[in-house]
């Protein structure tokens, strides 16, 4: 995606980032399997967690969003493969592993945390494991990876402070959200929330996938301080089947996460944040 | 193959509000509701596990649960308004497909990976006649679904019933 230069943020309210690649299911990646790739990412990765399954997504068009009714299916066929988590002694980041997905997650647990950045760690290390699991994988002749979908996702945790005080100041935090619907509405707003849906296209106008933001009411902590939970996610078909297919996806996906990130939020809240540039 | 089948349904909305039901059966959500068949159809893929390679005793190879899953994920997104049961079978290659032969159109669909599926679509009355593989643009598929409803909402309106859509399958 070509325009100007991404908006920077010296200290975005950031909590999670998670970037991951689905891929149809490798029959042969089983409990065994896991144990040898645990050894073979050495030393980086200290403690191991089981997890239930993550379901297959693929962004389609032409067709309607999946039941609101959500109808699941659950068919076992002998001992299931669960979702192994290998995390890092500190237990800020993760990788993630199932039949048909690789993960790769930073997540923010102290409060000083810094956000480790995207050019300078999210992605080398998302890349330099996923090579690792692809090495993995055809040294032990576990099957051929085939890619369908890559996803991005940025999770972020606006507390109440200067700019809004309550929930119902949502219009203050969101562009998205008219402050003066607020202040003009017969009605005392008590809280909000919203979803919005983007389509993301190459450049030709292809169908690429989906840019999904969605903005969640909460309250932090034991003194119950209001925030909003503001989740972005980019998810769509890799550009190509090869590494550089997944990571050009991975990269537009991450861009339309920034852009949407700094549309979506208010300038008070960005000089809050330290935005820089554009 | 033995494998387990359990179906449940989930409602993700924090506020489910009792509705009386007064929008018009034309006005569909962008987030829709699940067909009457549905569970029919799903308890039909989990027959499907049962079957054994060479179930047709020419060296068929039996659907495994991975295709199984692709297979509800695809119906579930396919599952226009109105849209009639499907047939579902097992296809020799060990895939599962989903069969329309009415209205004079043929539309078969078969589940080949989760990111892909093969359209064959056949109309004896326009004679149009393609057989495609599909990944991320399901559009010709669609259009050949509304095609099918689009005839079976004539026929229902010819025969007295004016009110498409509430027909026994939803």
């Amino acid at each position: 995606m070509n325009g100007p230069a991404l908006p920077y943020f010296s200290d975005p309210p950031l909590q999670e980032v998670a970037v991951s690649v689905q891929f149809e299911p490798l029959q042969r990646l089983v409990v065994p399997e896991i144990g040898l790739l645990w050894q073979h990412y050495g030393s980086k990765y200290h403690h191991v967690e089981q997890h239930p399954l993550l379901p297959s997504k693929i962004e389609r068009i032409g067709v309607r969003p999946p039941f609101l009714r959500k109808p699941t299916l659950q068919l076992v066929d002998g001992p299931v493969l669960p979702r192994v988590w290998f995390l890092s002694e500190d237990e800020r980041e993760l990788i993630q592993i199932q039949q048909d997905r690789f993960v790769r997650n930073w997540r923010k647990l102290e409060k000083d945390d810094d956000y480790p950045r995207y050019d300078d760690h999210i992605r080398p290390e998302f890349l330099s494991d996923l090579r690792d699991f692809y090495d993995f994988v055809s040294k032990n002749s576990i099957g051929d990876i085939v890619p369908n979908q890559c996803e991005v996702t940025y999770s972020n945790l606006i507390a109440s402070g200067e700019c809004w005080a309550t929930h119902a100041d949502i219009g203050k935090a969101f562009t998205a959200w008219s402050h003066t619907y607020a202040q003009t509405s017969r009605y005392e707003l008590e809280d909000a929330r919203f979803s919005i849906r983007y389509l993301i296209r190459a450049e030709d106008g292809d169908f690429l996938g989906r840019l999904y933001v969605t903005a969640e009411p909460m309250f932090i902590g034991i003194d119950e301080t209001p925030g909003f939970r503001l989740d972005l996610v980019s998810r769509g078909r890799p550009l190509s089947p090869a590494l550089e297919g997944i990571m050009g996806f991975i990269d537009l996906g991450r861009e339309h996460i920034v852009r949407a990130f700094a549309d979506v939020t208010t300038p008070d809240l960005h000089r809050i944040w330290g935005r820089q540039g554009n | 193959m033995g494998a387990g089948l359990a179906t449940a349904l989930h409602d993700d909305r924090a506020d489910d509000f009792e509705r009386s039901g007064c929008f018009p059966d034309e006005v569909v959500s962008c987030e829709r509701q699940v067909p009457q068949w549905w569970t029919e159809a799903i308890q039909r893929i989990g027959m499907l596990m049962d079957l054994s390679d060479n179930w047709d005793s020419y060296g068929a190879k039996a659907p495994n649960v991975s295709i199984a899953h692709c297979a509800v994920d695809i119906l579930q997104e396919i599952a226009l308004p109105g849209i009639p049961q499907p047939a579902i079978v097992p296809t020799p290659r060990g895939n599962i497909q989903f069969e329309w032969h009415e209205q004079g159109i043929d539309l078969e669909l078969e589940v080949l990976s989760q990111a892909k599926i093969s359209v064959s679509f056949e109309d004896s009355e326009t004679g149009a006649e393609w057989d495609v593989e599909l990944d991320y643009n399901l559009t010709p598929l669609s259009d050949s679904l509304k095609l099918l409803i689009n005839r079976r909402m004539l026929i229902n309106q010819a025969i007295g019933n004016t009110l498409p859509g509430r027909d026994s399958h939803y």
